[in-house]
C-alpha cells in the first residue's frame, strides 16, 4: 500500500494505492498521525488506484474522519469503483461522506 | 460437483495474504470476474481476521479452508476453526445510518460478510465452527 499526498489551494489530496486491509491499515494510521497537524483544509482522498478495502481499512478511515471533524475539516472521496465501491455502499459510507466521481468534480466543489 | 481445493493455515493475521490468495487462485480458475473475486477476498479476510482475534486463547489450532464451484452456479468457501463457539449469524448489526461522530469504529466486518455473500451457513459440528459462504456466479 502506498500513499502519496499533494497540496492544492483549498485542499490536501491523498492518493491511496494498492490494498487497505488488516495488515496495511496500520500504515495508513501511522501516516495520518504523522501529518495530522497539517490538515487544516479539506482532505480529498482519491481512490482510483485502491484495488481493495476491508473493514480494517474502513476503520482507519473512520478514525481519521473523526479526528478531522474535531478540526472542522472533512474528507471527500473520489474515483471509487469495483469492490471498493461495493464495500463503501454496504457500510453506509455513502451517507456519511461526500463522494465524487472524479478529483476534478471534487475540486470544483471545494472552490 | 468439482472437487474442493483445501488448505490449512495458522489462525494468525500474518497469514492473511495466503488465505486470500488461496481463494482468488481457485476463483480465477473458474473464470469468475475480478470485482467479484475481490469481494470474495474481503469476505474471507473478515472471517479469517475474526477467527484470529477471537477463536483461540492459548492453543492456536489454525483454520481449514475449502472452496469449490457447485452445479447450482455458486462458488462456495468453507472455513473451519476449532475455537470457541461463534455463530456469525447471531452477531448484532452495526448501525450504518449513524453520522461520523456517533459511528462506532468496530462491527463492520461481519456486516460486510452478510451483505457481500449470497448465502451463509453456520454449523457447530463436534468442536468445530463450520462456516460456509456462497457467491452466485452464473
Amino acid at each position: 500500500m502506498e500513499i502519496v499526498a499533494k497540496q492544492e489551494d483549498r485542499s490536501h489530496i491523498i492518493y491511496i494505492k494498492g490494498r487497505l486491509d488488516a495488515i496495511t491499515a496500520s500504515e495508513f494510521d501511522r501516516y495520518v498521525t504523522s501529518i495530522f497537524d497539517d490538515f487544516n483544509k479539506i482532505v480529498i482522498i482519491n481512490l482510483s488506484n485502491l484495488e481493495y478495502i476491508s473493514s480494517a481499512g474502513l476503520r482507519s478511515i473512520l478514525a481519521f474522519a473523526k479526528q478531522l471533524k474535531s478540526k472542522d475539516s472533512k474528507i471527500i472521496f473520489t474515483d471509487l469503483k469495483g469492490s471498493v465501491k461495493d464495500v463503501f455502499k454496504i457500510s453506509g459510507f455513502y451517507s456519511i461522506f461526500e463522494i465524487f466521481e472524479s478529483e476534478t468534480d471534487a475540486l470544483k466543489h471545494v472552490s | 460437483m468439482n472437487a474442493a481445493a483445501k488448505k490449512n493455515l495458522p489462525a494468525k493475521v500474518e497469514y492473511l495474504q495466503q488465505v486470500v490468495d488461496f481463494v482468488s487462485d481457485i476463483a480465477r480458475q473458474q473464470g469468475i470476474n475480478s470485482d467479484k473475486i475481490t469481494n470474495m477476498q474481503v469476505v474471507v479476510e473478515e472471517i479469517f481476521v475474526n477467527i484470529c482475534r477471537y477463536s483461540y486463547e492459548d492453543n492456536n489450532l489454525g483454520i481449514q479452508m475449502r472452496c469449490w464451484a457447485d452445479d447450482n452456479n455458486f462458488f462456495n468457501i468453507e472455513m473451519i476453526d476449532w475455537g470457541q463457539p461463534f455463530n456469525i449469524l447471531n452477531s448484532e448489526n452495526p448501525d450504518i445510518t449513524m453520522d461520523i461522530e456517533s459511528r462506532k469504529i468496530g462491527g463492520l466486518g461481519i456486516w460486510i460478510v452478510k451483505n457481500l455473500t449470497d448465502k451463509i451457513k453456520y454449523s457447530r459440528i463436534d468442536d468445530k465452527n463450520v462456516l460456509e459462504v456462497s457467491f452466485k456466479i452464473g
